[in-house]
């Protein structure tokens, strides 16, 4: 798929006063290029800027500087209704004075669609979303998930240039909401739309998305693919808010090859592997992410390098075992188990345990001045 | 066996008691064939509600009562229209001045909305003399119209606090939604604003409107007083008693309403 722009984000910017008569940054100086036809999802905590930005985007937020452009054009007086966007509301927003079929309809009646062609696309977008026979039902009638389908169903129906998604998922049921996931996914892949999700459930963003933007305090902080936003975070920010870490702080010592080890204040060393660009002697951090941890009961048979602590306590949360540890000087490290059915854990609570890592598992983040 | 009485459940009855009994009183004696002494049952009869209704009683001593029965029910009909007319032109008047305050924002807004309440917590006798002032300076004559405009004058009020209210309950989601899906702001008004509105207002708040324009100060009421004060004659217990059965229709279909929005 050829990545061109399809909207261009350059140094928006939106303040908001604060009531004590400061001022805080909800946007500040966000760049970012959504490309078309992808899945792109903006993560972060609340507060973080997304919903703003989202809301700019589709024109009910106005941006202090900066600029918006669709295909090259500037969409700064071009008010909501004119936007070729059409936006999936948390809150879904379905109109209640009105029917699933009609609400579907109303981009079109809106748009002054010829009533055949209106009847057939609202019919087709019902049955993309399986709620062929449920035109004629109120909004209040069903259930959650079914109003975030026609919530979708009346957004698509329009074939807007973009489909803007407000935290889709979050009013969904744990066991929907991952049914949901795949199907947002495959939706946006049959329909050919670029899909922009907001949302703050990392596991969410990591399955869905083709690319992430993780942001935080009004900035992106980090903008690539689930895989490399895992795997590479920029900051310890990243790497805490995506997935479960260990960070362990240190100085970097290289050797060759792009090689090297963290050193801890107390002299434990964690090897990693095809670290480029850090000085010597910088302090950094070590991430190690649970499930690279193997642990050993008796360190026998470890490979490669190995990290010596003490069990802290044992978590079974049915596929896996969330092991927790301390290093010798008490720095806390998670691992994770698979569970074996049948078989008891081999890990007391104040037992001695050896993780085995890879050092080419090892991500090394030079740490920031803050 | 102990009886345990919770004190709460104990003054809950006293008060609903308290509350009632005057009123089981008056529907009692709405149906006692005493034309004299009303406090001492003398038999049971529909003829108070005969007087009322013009129909023949079978109780001639009663026909020095039957004179008022016309001017009842003169009264009756000036209630309900008084009552209709200041509903309606309140509601249209309060509603559009809740939308202004609400969803346009402009300078002044909250001393706008502070007088506005004024009207409502103003004694009622002051507003009385304030109007009778005005509407005789302005040569618009006292009669049905001018009562119609009193009552809008605080109706509005009441409109406009529960519309207000109302409207800061509808999300502004919606109207984004329709922003949206491209609806210009006329638009917006016209197909979700204003139906959303009368979706969830029109219906029970009706009601309220018309509880507080038809019991507060209108003919029937005045009309009452005045035969009160020419000494209580049993067909006002039977009109108290239609009354009081037409509020409850009323305020039960209110509820019905209500329990069923959304």
């Amino acid at each position: 798929m050829a990545a061109s722009v399809l909207l261009s984000i350059t140094g928006a910017t939106r303040r908001f006063r604060t009531p004590e008569g400061g001022s805080v940054h909800a946007l500040d100086a966000v760049d970012l290029d959504v490309r078309g036809n992808e899945f792109l999802t903006l993560l972060g905590p609340s507060g973080c800027g997304k919903t703003t930005l989202l809301k700019a985007i589709a024109g009910f937020e106005d941006l202090d500087a900066g600029d918006i452009r669709l295909d090259g054009a500037s969409l700064r007086d071009v008010p909501a209704h004119r936007r070729p966007f059409n936006t999936v509301f948390q809150s879904y927003a379905l109109f209640p004075h009105l029917s699933v079929a009609d609400n579907v309809g109303y981009g079109l009646d809106v748009a002054r669609v010829p009533r055949a062609e209106r009847d057939r696309r609202v019919a087709e977008a019902l049955a993309r979303v399986g709620l062929e026979a449920m035109g004629r039902r109120a909004p209040r009638q069903l259930s959650g998930g079914q109003q975030q389908r026609v919530a979708l169903a009346r957004a698509l129906v329009n074939r807007p240039r973009l489909l803007l998604l407000d935290e889709p998922l979050s009013a969904l049921d744990r066991h929907l909401r991952q049914a949901m996931q795949g199907e947002l996914k495959a939706l946006q892949h049959d329909v050919g739309i670029t899909f922009l999700v907001v949302t703050h459930d990392q596991e969410e963003a990591l399955a869905m998305s083709d690319r992430i933007a993780v942001m935080h305090a009004g900035r992106v902080r980090q903008l690539g693919t689930p895989a490399e936003i895992y795997d590479t975070p920029v900051d310890r920010f990243v790497a805490g808010f995506v997935g479960a870490s260990n960070l362990v702080r240190g100085t970097w010592r290289s050797t060759a090859h792009g090689g090297g080890c963290v050193t801890t204040p107390a002299g434990i060393d964690i090897h990693a592997e095809g670290v480029a660009s850090i000085a010597n002697g910088a302090t950094v951090d070590a991430l190690l992410r649970p499930e690279q941890l193997s642990p050993i009961a008796d360190g026998a048979g470890a490979a490669g390098p190995t990290l010596a602590a003490t069990v802290a306590s044992t978590v079974f949360v049915g596929p896996d075992v969330h092991l927790h540890a301390h290093l010798a000087d008490g720095t806390p490290l998670q691992a994770l188990l698979r569970h074996a059915r049948g078989q008891a854990l081999p890990f007391a609570v104040g037992a001695r345990v050896v993780l085995a890592y890879r050092p080419a598992a090892v991500h090394v983040i030079a740490a920031q001045a803050t | 066996m102990t009886l345990r009485v919770r004190p709460l459940a104990l003054y809950g009855s006293v008060f609903v008691l308290l509350l009632y009994a005057p009123i089981a009183l008056i529907v009692g004696y709405s149906f006692n064939a005493n034309v004299v002494n009303m406090m001492l049952w003398e038999g049971f009869t529909f003829d108070w509600y005969r007087a009322i209704l013009g129909l023949p009683t079978t109780l001639g001593r009663a026909a020095n009562h039957v004179d008022t029965t016309t001017s009842l029910r003169a009264a009756v009909v000036n209630s309900a229209v008084v009552a209709i007319a200041a509903t309606v032109v309140s509601t249209l008047v309060g509603t559009a001045a809740a939308l202004a305050l609400g969803r346009a924002p402009f300078r002044g807004r909250r001393a706008w909305q502070g007088l506005l309440v004024l009207p409502m917590v103003m004694p009622d006798i002051v507003l009385g003399i304030a109007l009778l002032v005005f509407f005789t300076t302005v040569g618009l004559p006292l009669g049905r119209g001018s009562i119609v405009v009193g009552h809008c004058v605080f109706l509005s009020s009441y409109v406009w606090v529960i519309v207000s209210a109302r409207l800061a309950g509808l999300s502004t989601d919606l109207e984004q939604a329709s922003a949206d899906l491209g609806a210009a702001p006329f638009t917006t008004f016209r197909r979700v604003t204003l139906p959303l509105l009368a979706f969830i207002i029109s219906l029970d708040d009706l009601v309220i409107t018309w509880f507080i324009a038809g019991v507060d100060a209108t003919t029937l009421p005045m009309f009452i007083y005045g035969a009160l004060r020419r000494g209580i004659k049993p067909e006002i217990n039977a009109m108290a008693t239609l009354l009081l059965g037409f509020s409850f229709v009323v305020a039960a279909t209110g509820l019905w309403l209500r329990g069923r929005r959304l």
